[in-house]
């Protein structure tokens, strides 16, 4: 694999007076360059702050207390946790070659600044081009995101657009300086499916024409299956598996994927049936766990084997495929 | 009818737009408009559409938290039909008793300063029982009723996750013996594994209490599991409105078929079609002429711009709101 970031062995903990939080306890992972890689997992396994991590976006108390996220540009391979958070290297590579967008779209946008100056600003952020041509810039971004009537939007401010137009002018901005890696946080969860389906189809015709990588942060499997090349499961700060979307769908290899797969409603149960949700929830985040941290809501927990000793550590079940379960992939396949 | 709950005809809800310092009143945002449809004793029957279809609104109007506009509404209590879109505040109490609503967010819901023994206790003291060690009892019972702990009656809704929290909202609907629960979203607030146990709360409580449910969602494979009939809503109208299984498989309204289209389904072998809604749903302060769908439909004709198609039976049990919906076939979600 030809990756454009590789994430290894990181650490970002929360110091609090209740105790520390392990937000991400040692996660490692690549993202392909051109291709789609979704994290997936419930609220509170470390996602986000994995995906903030990467942009050294930690604010006190919490910080990366260990391991690298190393970009490899084109002038060669930077270690990002390396770089001063504030320092004029960070920030040149925040928008310029790495973007991100949240699930909020407010989080990017100035609420007292027209949506178009924004995108301008953005542009001449990066890129040295004066006012009007930054300008033309902008207005042509927006008609390339698909916001109607650009020339008069380009002058509205973010209250006057829906949720919908509002996200995609998140993008027009994020994507002004052509980054090579997109980083979207549950980019559409707050919107309507029929908005959501539209965004989507945006962002991967958009990294068609940009060959750009995108992580892509979500709490929703149909999201997952529609848009990702490749899956990481996060449970409780750690990837405990990674495969092909293909692959993890058809044969997950870890009992929490399994779990979640299973816990959908959908064409496969029988309407009215009794779901199989997952028991209990997510451990508290102080909380210590010998083990799998899985193994309190596993089925397939064994005493003595599960429940003791470190985190299981992902281990290949088959070509490109890993899973950290320690009850899978201890023997060959005979497939 | 005996077996029908409640009668819902011709409903209306507009919510004045106003202007200036005297607050004059410029226009109507007609957010329900001309809704009827009838809950049977024991269904379940599903609200779906956009964000701005009308349908938090009808939930909220037929509870009385707004006072409609116009229309009817008949509470079937025991053979005896109350009139509820007319009841005055002494009457409103007493039916309140009978209909009561779950919200999606578990966090907004509940009152951090009170104690969980207080917040599902609160409708009984207002219901008039004063005797504490009787409410407590009470609160206990409801407590295991909806899977939680009675020792945890003490604690406040911090101390919770948010299924649990779901929990106390629907331990605090069913305090008084309810006929009818609106639920609006219950679930989408909560990550697949806790949804499951929530969804499978809902209709064990369903099958034990003989509860009638109104479920507002936007979800469509959670509606196909839960629901009996769904009703379409689209800008304050009601497009569509079948049995599930008649639905999914053969959709009438374009609405409906592009609903579906752009729900994600969790499998990649089954990527989504080309898109098929472009657009905004329409504003329901200025909805357009004709059918208030056509702009955004694929098989809008020239008699759609003009004329307003009328709710008209189709089938067994199903409506529709489309002047083309016999010679269109239209894709479902099952097939």
């Amino acid at each position: 694999m030809d990756p454009i970031l590789t994430i290894q062995n990181l650490h970002t903990q929360f110091f609090l007076d209740e105790g520390t939080v392990r937000a991400v306890d040692g996660v490692d992972l690549q993202i392909p360059r051109g291709k789609t890689l979704c994290v997936v997992g419930e609220s509170g396994c470390g996602k986000s702050i994995t995906a903030f991590s990467i942009l050294q976006m930690i604010a006190r108390p919490g910080r990366i207390t260990d391991g690298s996220v190393v970009l490899h540009d084109d002038d060669g391979d930077v270690d990002l946790t390396q770089l001063p958070p504030d320092g004029e290297h960070m920030r040149r590579i925040r928008g310029a070659e790495v973007a991100m967008i949240f699930q909020e779209p407010m989080t990017s946008l100035s609420p007292v600044h027209t949506v178009g100056s924004q995108i301008a600003e953005a542009v001449r952020l990066h890129t040295r081009v004066d006012k009007r041509e930054a300008r033309a810039r902008a207005v042509h971004i927006m008609e390339r995101v698909g916001i109607p009537d650009a020339e008069r939007r380009y002058a509205q401010y973010p209250h006057e657009m829906s949720g919908g137009l509002r996200q995609r002018a998140v993008i027009a901005m994020a994507l002004s300086c052509r980054p090579q890696l997109l980083i979207a946080d549950e980019p559409t969860t707050a919107l309507d499916v029929t908005i959501q389906a539209q965004i989507l189809a945006l962002m991967r015709e958009l990294q068609t024409e940009l060959d750009m990588a995108i992580l892509l942060i979500t709490h929703d499997l149909g999201v997952v299956a529609q848009m990702a090349d490749e899956v990481a499961v996060m449970y409780w700060g750690r990837i405990v598996e990674y495969g092909s979307v293909e692959r993890i769908f058809s044969a997950p290899q870890h009992p929490y994927t399994e779990a979640l797969m299973r816990s959908l409603p959908g064409l496969h149960i029988e309407r009215k049936s009794e779901l199989q949700a997952i028991r209990g929830s997510v451990p508290d985040p102080f909380q210590r766990l010998d083990g799998c941290a899985f193994h309190p809501r596993c089925d397939e927990c064994q005493p003595g084997l599960c429940d003791s000793g470190s985190r299981p550590l992902l281990h290949a079940i088959e070509e490109g495929h890993l899973s950290a379960c320690l009850r899978r992939g201890e023997r060959p396949n005979h497939d | 009818m005996t077996d029908t709950l409640l009668e819902v005809a011709d409903l209306k809800k507009h919510f004045p737009i106003t202007s200036g310092l005297l607050d004059k009143v410029v226009g109507q945002v007609k957010a329900v408009d001309g809704v009827s449809f009838s809950l049977r004793q024991g269904e379940c029957l599903a609200l779906v559409g956009e964000s701005g279809s009308g349908k938090t609104t009808v939930g909220r109007t037929l509870l009385r938290a707004y006072q409609p506009t116009s229309g009817r509404v008949q509470f079937n209590l025991d053979g005896e039909l109350i009139d509820v879109a007319g009841a005055d505040e002494a009457q409103l109490k007493g039916l309140r008793r009978h209909m009561q609503m779950i919200f999606q967010d578990p966090y907004a819901s509940l009152n951090p300063r009170m104690t969980v023994c207080d917040i599902v206790g609160e409708p009984l003291l207002i219901h008039g029982i004063q005797d504490r060690g009787e409410r407590e009892q009470r609160v206990r019972q409801l407590m295991s009723q909806v899977g939680l702990n009675p020792q945890h009656m003490r604690r406040y809704p911090h101390a919770f996750s948010g299924g649990q929290r779901q929990r106390i909202g629907i331990a605090r609907a069913l305090a008084l013996h309810p006929r009818l629960i609106v639920a609006d979203e219950p679930v989408s607030a909560l990550d697949v594994s806790v949804q499951a146990q929530i969804l499978n709360l809902l209709q064990k409580l369903q099958a034990d209490l003989g509860l009638t449910y109104l479920f507002i969602a936007h979800d469509l494979s959670v509606v196909r599991h839960i629901a009996d009939r769904v009703a379409v809503m689209y800008v304050g109208k009601i497009v569509e409105s079948a049995p599930v299984d008649a639905l999914f498989q053969r959709p009438r309204h374009p609405y409906s078929e592009a609903l579906m289209a752009a729900a994600p389904i969790a499998d990649p072998a089954r990527r989504q079609p080309p898109l098929l809604l472009q657009g905004e749903i329409a504003d329901p302060a200025n909805p357009p002429a004709g059918c208030p769908f056509h702009p955004r439909c694929r098989h809008a004709t020239a008699q759609c711009a003009t004329e307003v198609p009328p709710l008209r039976p189709i089938n067994a049990d199903h409506e529709v709101s489309c002047h083309r919906a016999e010679e269109l076939d239209l894709a479902g979600m099952s097939s």
